[in-house]
């Protein structure tokens, strides 16, 4: 994901040495995605057994880390980006000298700095459980100072790769039928489906699509189990390879195969710039909206358990992985099907039937210039709306595109008229009619509701001045309800929520919030006028 | 005293006390075995102390295994120093010993303190260390640094850790080991601001 960043970094400064630190499990991957000049692995699990074992020095670990910052420094950076959204990375990031900071950094009074309005969002916004957000890889993109245009993740097939293919189609007999690649497994247990679904797929599959031919992806700690899920189709009398290959090798398999279906992995990241179409079967703490297939066109499946998605890094606390339960094979291997067969009429039929079921989400790389999704569902197509203008309108805040004199509302409504064209087309009556008027409704009650609520705080400031508590519990009711009804997560009360103590800095950061979500509303409304101006002259 | 052996492959071996100082089948082997096992506390030092001298192939194995590393090796009795010596002649050669009879003369041992100046790793020959597991344990724990009287020894060589010391000392419960939260509760945050936030970054990593 980070791969758009370091090509728009490369971009903006075509005669810079770009380094790239990366925790050393990953340090393989990120240097055959050939974004930067030089690949840093930091050893954190060495770093971290220090820590936690007895039988080593207590000051093993601060001497292991220290000389890390050191070596970091001698290379004398005049930029620091942190692509990292945790406390350590932004305590590493401000102990890196440099005369610029992008991203998180955190000094010893744990003042956090983010050095990019794209990154202050991240922080703020997609972190406080806001419904609709950008993807990592756009705030990454954007946050860098990456301009809005195709996002560049391509990386050239191998030699090398193509010939170890070759090599593994012949070993294991394969034609020239349809190719499913299978990830079965992902780097976290909640994240993975469950292992009899994958053989009653595959078994599924074959059936109406009787020439495909199956590959389960694997790296080498993964062998044994995948094995055994390719023994056990065999005793069904289903073929399936078996592929540890060099990852140079996987994207060969990847750029000559027809479909992956994958839960979310570094994989899917991988295939955005082949041809293979993806099925990413989202579950646990995968969240679709931040690390979802980024490549246009991959379908998403998302369990509808309230649970979902969970916290990161934390085990399932229910009984049993009902996300995972929830999706039927019947649905993955119907999904599939419609993929191989390029059905999108049949995806929308499976979204209606399998409803109670699963989410099923389309990716789109907009003309806007940033990924969102489509409900395949058209119950849905309103909060899908609603959620293409709320981005577009957190893009025109984020770039401070709003404040300049000659704002490019009228190219950018019409840059999402055509988008929604294209997707909508056959139903741009409803859309203009129906869904674009309750939103400008909506936002127009929800732009009130926020002027007023700024005024009686700013009242309140000025009343209390700052001496404890300055916001009554009816305007802090109001605040939550309000924050409720724009599905902002926690991205307000947070900020009531801050200590009292703090006096100026929780009244100025409390205001500035409120603030930018009323620019946001007016930069909205503002966009759904332009739009509703354009759907006019092109009906 | 110490009496000396041959192993099964006809290597000298010794004991002390009637305890085996090292395997009295294959002593290479089980060196061999034992700097594998320790491959992750060694790969990133530049210098480790290692209690128990015993029979010196443990010693040996270190030196070829990773040659240019600085090893200390601490050993109370002067006899198996003088054994691995006449053992292993120049395989040794570049191996420093410190024999000392007790936790105060380590103490005051010049080539302890200097060691503790930089980074280091402390690996024990359990076998080497069986004829008197105290003092081996007490020197353990003195150079690990995680009962009191080790973390006071190493701040006491340690300049640059002072804003440690400078705080009020912290009480540990007898069976409790200092870890980095104790660390942090004894650092005095109004300075020393950059060494503050590695400690709040390596806090991050145990959380």
């Amino acid at each position: 994901m980070s791969l758009p960043a370091l090509r728009a970094l490369r971009s903006r400064y075509p005669k810079a040495q770009i380094h790239l630190m990366v925790n050393s499990p990953y340090a393989k991957m990120i240097s055959f995605l050939n974004g930067a000049d030089q690949i840093i692995e930091f050893d954190r699990k060495d770093i971290q057994d220090s820590l936690l074992s007895a039988d080593r020095p207590v000051f093993e670990s601060y001497d292991m880390f220290k000389e890390f910052i050191g070596r970091m420094n001698e290379n004398k950076y005049d930029l620091v980006i942190n692509l990292t959204q945790n406390k350590l990375s932004g305590y590493m990031a401000s102990m890196i000298h440099a005369s610029d900071h992008i991203g998180l950094a955190v000094n010893s009074k744990d003042q956090a700095t983010f050095g990019s309005p794209w990154f202050k969002y991240l922080n703020d916004v997609a972190s406080s459980g806001a419904d609709t957000i950008f993807h990592y890889a756009d705030i990454f993109y954007f946050g860098v100072g990456g301009v809005k245009s195709h996002q560049d993740w391509s990386i050239p097939e191998s030699h090398e790769g193509a010939e170890e293919l070759e090599g593994f189609y012949r070993q294991n007999g394969f034609t020239s039928g349809p190719k499913v690649v299978l990830q079965a497994l992902t780097s976290d247990e909640k994240k993975n489906w469950q292992s009899s679904y994958w053989l009653e797929t595959v078994r599924q599959i074959k059936i109406s699509v009787p020439t495909s031919e199956f590959v389960f992806l694997c790296a080498p700690s993964e062998r044994k189990p995948i094995e055994s899920l390719a023994s056990q189709l065999k005793a069904m009398g289903l073929k399936c390879g078996v592929a540890e290959l060099s990852l140079a090798g996987a994207y060969s398999l990847l750029s000559n195969a027809d479909l992956l279906i994958t839960g979310d992995t570094s994989i899917k990241h991988l295939a955005y710039s082949t041809r293979i179409k993806i099925l990413e079967i989202a579950l646990g703490s995968s969240d679709k909206r931040k690390t979802g297939a980024y490549k246009s066109g991959s379908v998403i499946l998302s369990s509808k358990v309230e649970c979902h998605p969970c916290e990161h890094s934390k085990p399932c606390f229910r009984d049993k992985q009902y996300c995972s339960l929830q999706i039927s094979p019947e649905l993955v291997a119907l999904t599939a099907r419609s993929l191989l067969l390029n059905d999108l009429k049949g995806l929308k039929i499976l979204a209606e039937e399998y409803e109670d079921e699963a989410h099923i989400h389309i990716a789109q790389n907009s003309k806007l210039g940033f990924w969102y999704t489509l409900s395949m569902n058209k119950n849905n197509q309103l909060s899908d709306l609603n959620a293409q203008l709320e981005k577009l309108a957190w893009f025109f805040l984020l770039e401070k595109e709003h404040l300049k004199s000659l704002a490019v509302f009228g190219s950018e409504s019409n840059r999402l008229s055509e988008e929604l064209l294209n997707v909508y087309n056959d139903d741009l009556g409803a859309i203009l009619e129906k869904m674009i008027v309750q939103i400008e409704t909506r936002t127009q009650n929800f732009e009130g509701r926020i002027e007023k609520i700024i005024n009686q705080v700013d009242k309140e400031i000025r009343n209390t001045n700052l001496t404890g508590d300055f916001l009554n519990e009816s305007l802090k009711l109001e605040i939550i309800n309000l924050e409720k009804d724009l599905k902002l997560g926690q991205f307000l009360s947070e900020k009531i929520n801050l200590s009292d103590s703090l006096g100026i800095y929780k009244a100025r950061q409390l205001h500035n919030t409120l603030s930018d979500t009323f620019h946001l509303q007016k930069i909205k409304l503002k966009l759904i006028r332009d739009l509703k101006s354009q759907f006019k002259d092109k009906l | 005293m110490i009496v000396k052996l041959k192993s099964k492959n006809e290597k000298n071996i010794a004991t002390v006390n009637g305890k085996l100082l090292c395997s009295s089948i294959d002593p290479l082997k089980e060196a061999q075995s034992w700097v594998k096992k320790n491959a992750q506390k060694i790969n990133t030092q530049n210098q480790i102390f290692v209690l128990g001298a015993g029979c010196g192939y443990h010693l040996v194995a270190l030196t070829q295994n990773h040659p240019g590393l600085n090893i200390i090796v601490i050993e109370r009795k002067e006899e198996l120093i003088d054994f691995c010596k006449s053992e292993h002649g120049l395989d040794l050669a570049d191996v420093q010993f410190v024999n000392e009879v007790d936790l105060q003369h380590l103490k005051v041992n010049s080539i302890v303190k200097k060691t503790l100046k930089k980074k280091y790793a402390v690996l024990t020959f359990y076998p080497a260390c069986s004829h008197n597991l105290d003092y081996f344990n007490a020197a353990e724990e003195l150079l690990l640094g995680r009962v009191d009287e080790g973390l006071q020894f190493i701040l006491s060589q340690r300049d640059d850790l002072k804003f440690i010391s400078q705080n009020k000392k912290i009480k540990v419960a007898s069976n409790e080991l200092i870890s980095i939260k104790t660390l942090m509760q004894m650092a005095n945050s109004n300075e020393h601001k950059e060494e503050i936030v590695v400690l709040k970054a390596l806090r991050e990593l145990v959380n």
